[in-house]
């Protein structure tokens, strides 16, 4: 209980310094802060659609932040989730161009993970067997996978018809809003349903616990008969499924598009929010999906800021990066 | 110097109470021993009294002047330092570096002057130490006058030692006694913790004993081993178990020509060796002659590079180093005590932490571990509870091998003696136990076959009858 208010009043505490420095920077700027953060704040709480909106924006972020989470239950710093968005949405684009009637669907879900899985496993191999660390491993393979989509969305997956844009999921095989006129589809339950899983996985089964142990201490891991390396890929591995399914769900359950944008747009920067959900929630999966819910509202919020008062909807980054920054400083003083 | 302590109550924020009033002088030149079993407060006491914890109330006067030291460099400014029961250098820095670290004095290069000093320390007190290495590297013993010079470089005039002989060797033992006396001669005063009677009776000016808190008794030479022991643990009763029946003929563990290499070093070199069921094998040697490298090899955590092991009907193993080797500290004593058998609490995959928390419950019962529950962290146990965790956990594993490098260490009197006990009970159950030591009391009283290592190599072995204590201390000094 200590340790749970301990962790809440660290984050509030780091919650408060970005948004304030955040206000600095804006008032420099010459925008009204008060102003700003009222509408960024409180107007996607005012209306369903925004809200259900916000709820939309927060699912992929979830799913990037659980890789993120995961991968630090092992004792790893996997920032790979970005290139398996990109990997899970190029599947999601490959089924689309390969079918087009609803069979449509289980493909892209299953192209989609296989893609982020197998994209995965190169970092995570390369960590045990030549040692490379996962961070620069992870970078390399983002890298990669940015240029390969975007080379594969601009020529064998390009939609004719829209060049900005590749082929479209076919209309039966989508996954349409809930309530009508929103942004909310299945994606937003089954991001959720996720988390829940994941905090399972985590608490209770053997592997789970397998992972912690040997994120903590892989001595002691190897001495009982635990091998850390299995560890890794599991967590790898798992957390290339969440990852995955973002990128899968951006293409399949993103209205009004159905398609992923040639310069990426409606993938790229999601691994990065999602390591700001993980951090703000301190790693574990249920603070992940209250963190991404945040996120979701700031990112909603951002478009109202700009519309309603002017203020650029990039000050929503310069908010996150110093959020990143404090939350960074409070676990590296931990250490 | 004279540092005394007024009413000291520590209450832990779990509810632990550790401390419950204790008043405690130490003089100038004085040599006091604190006695006390595991989880009696000796640690708690004393890191208060260097500045680690904060007491929840009482008093600290250092010549009569009332002080509270923040930290540890507080209470080194006021010329008190602790070496630790477990020792605390940084690694990655070499030995060297290690002293110069506090105070931020310049690390690269560490200035000559600083140097010429530390070896000057090192060189009054009959140390040889390689400050230029990693103190990874270094052999605990080693690490243990590293820390030593350490505080007395930076003026320490009270010095405590928290356990100290635990990662000592024989001889060791004999040149830190050398030390105790060089710095009582030097003025400074010693707080020495320990189990170990016989120590306690070798150079204690006075003794303190601490019992659940409080202090039990004080003591001044001559002194009576007997009543010494019963002040720390009340009445002694022991059972005595013998081993029954001669080892069995099976083999539970199998060793061929074992070769081990760390870097381009053969720390293991060639070894055989078998362990029979029934059995009670103990490895004896000066610590850092191969046998940490022996024991990894053999439980799968180190590479070997050559030659057989066989291990027949799984293994437990306790290793030497419970808090790096044995326990995540993070973690609850549940988390902890399932380690490697979590199988045995999972249906369809899914753990079932009532099972472990009932399992847990046992071991603490069993084991007689002080804790303030079983979802408490493994890090908030003192020393020997800690080792008794690990203990209980091994020994309840079924397995038919225990392996057991140094498994007392850090146990109080009575928990050694039931520890040994539980071996052999396992032993006379028909369990093979290799048992590596560098206490030979502890290796003739438990074991049926004696082997001593030197330098990597087994230069003796037989039975423990034909194993002779000239012959095997001369082994162990490669004679
Ligand atoms: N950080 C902590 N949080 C909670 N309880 C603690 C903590 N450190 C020690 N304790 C408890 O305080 C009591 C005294 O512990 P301490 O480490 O002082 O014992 P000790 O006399 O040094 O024993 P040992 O001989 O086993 O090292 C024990 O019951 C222990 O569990
Ligand atoms: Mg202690």
């Amino acid at each position: 209980m200590r340790r749970l208010a301990l962790s809440l009043l660290n984050t509030g505490l780091a919650l408060f310094l970005a948004f304030v420095l955040g206000a600095i920077a804006m008032w420099i700027s010459g925008y009204d802060p008060l102003l700003s953060y009222k509408s960024m704040l409180l107007t996607p709480l005012s209306d369903l659609t925004y809200l259900f909106s916000a709820l939309a924006f927060s699912a992929p972020i979830l799913l990037t932040g659980l890789t993120f989470a995961v991968g630090l239950k092992a004792g790893l710093f996997n920032i790979g989730a970005e290139g398996q968005t990109y990997m899970g949405a190029l599947g999601a684009v490959a089924a689309a161009y390969l079918t087009r009637d609803v069979s449509a669907l289980p493909l892209a879900a299953f192209l989609g993970v296989a893609f982020a899985v197998a994209w995965s496993a190169i970092p995570a191999l390369l960590k045990i067997w030549r040692g490379v660390n996962e961070v620069v491993g992870t970078i390399m393979m983002n890298w990669v996978a940015y240029w390969l989509v975007i080379m594969a969305v601009s020529t064998i997956f390009a939609n004719p018809s829209q060049p900005e844009e590749s082929v479209k999921m076919p209309e039966a095989a989508r996954l349409t809003p809930l309530v009508a006129g929103t942004d909310l589809t299945l994606a937003v339950p089954l991001a959720y349903l996720t988390a829940v899983l994941i905090y399972v996985f985590l608490r209770y089964s053997v592997w789970g616990y397998r992972i912690s142990i040997s994120g903590q201490n892989p001595t002691v891991a190897k001495a009982y008969g635990i091998r850390p390396e299995q560890a890794v890929l599991v967590a790898f591995g798992i957390g290339a499924l969440t990852a995955g399914l973002a990128g899968v769900l951006q293409v399949v359950a993103r209205p009004p598009s159905y398609s992923l944008a040639r310069n990426l747009a409606n993938v790229y920067g999601l691994g990065f929010d999602g390591i700001t959900a993980a951090m703000l929630g301190r790693g574990h999966p249920i603070g992940v999906l209250l963190a991404s819910v945040f996120l979701g509202i700031l990112q909603e919020g951002a478009r109202h800021m700009q519309i309603e008062v002017g203020t650029p909807f990039e000050f929503i980054r310069v908010i996150q990066g110093l959020l990143i920054l404090f939350l960074a400083l409070q676990m590296l003083r931990k250490i | 110097m004279k540092v005394s302590l007024r009413e000291i109550r520590k209450v832990f924020s779990d509810g632990t109470h550790a401390l419950r009033g204790v008043s405690l002088d130490v003089f100038p030149g004085e040599v006091l021993a604190l006695l006390g079993e595991n989880g009696a407060g000796k640690t708690t006491l004393m890191k208060i009294l260097s500045g680690i914890y904060r007491p929840t109330s009482g008093e600290i006067y250092v010549d009569g002047r009332r002080v509270k030291p923040k930290n540890a460099r507080d209470a080194l400014k006021l010329g008190i330092a602790m070496v630790h029961q477990h020792l605390s250098l940084i690694p990655g820095l070499t030995a060297l570096e290690n002293v110069a670290v506090l105070e931020g004095a310049s690390l690269s290069p560490v200035s000559t002057e600083l140097r010429r000093r530390v070896e000057k320390i090192a060189e009054e007190l009959g140390f040889e130490i390689e400050w230029d290495r990693d103190v990874e590297e270094l052999p605990l013993g080693m690490r243990q006058r590293v820390e030593i010079v350490k505080a007395l470089y930076w003026g320490a005039q009270l010095l405590i030692l928290d356990e100290p002989t635990t990662v000592l060797s024989p001889p060791e033992v004999k040149s830190l006694f050398q030390v105790v006396k060089r710095l009582k001669e030097q003025g400074r005063s010693v707080v020495y913790i320990t189990h170990k009677i016989p120590e306690v009776m070798e150079i204690a000016d006075r003794v303190v004993v601490l019992r659940r808190g409080l202090k039990s008794a004080e003591f001044s030479p001559p002194y009576d081993a007997k009543r010494l022991v019963e002040a720390m643990v009340g009445e002694v009763k022991t059972e005595a178990v013998e081993r029954l029946g001669k080892p069995g003929e099976r083999p539970v563990l199998e060793v061929k020509d074992l070769w081990v290499y760390d870097g381009d070093r053969a720390v293991v070199q060639g070894v055989d060796l078998v362990v029979r069921e029934r059995e009670i094998l103990a490895i004896v040697g000066v610590e850092g002659n191969g046998q940490e490298h022996l024991v990894e090899t053999i439980v799968g955590v180190r590479k070997r590079s050559r030659g057989m092991i066989k291990i027949y009907g799984g293994y437990a193993y306790i290793p030497d180093d419970r808090q790096k080797k044995a326990l995540v500290l993070e973690m609850s004593l549940v988390e902890n005590a399932i380690i490697g058998k979590e199988n045995e609490f999972a249906k369809r995959g899914l753990i079932s932490w009532q099972q472990a928390e009932r399992f847990t419950a046992k071991l603490i019962e069993e084991f007689g571990i002080v804790a303030p529950g079983p979802w408490s962290s493994a890090r908030q146990l003192s020393g020997g509870n800690q080792q008794k965790l690990v203990v209980g956990r091994e020994l309840s594993r079924g397995a038919k091998l225990i392996v057991a490098h140094q498994p007392t260490r850090g146990l109080d009197v009575a928990t050694t003696e039931y520890v040994q006990t539980l071996l052999i009970k396992t032993r006379n159950a028909g369990v093979g136990v290799l048992l590596v030591t560098s206490d030979l009391d502890e290796a003739y009283k438990i074991a049926d076959t004696i082997a001593v290592m030197y330098r990597g190599k087994i230069v003796a072995y037989g039975p423990v009858e034909e194993m002779g204590i000239e012959l095997v201390g001369k082994k162990m000094a490669g004679l």
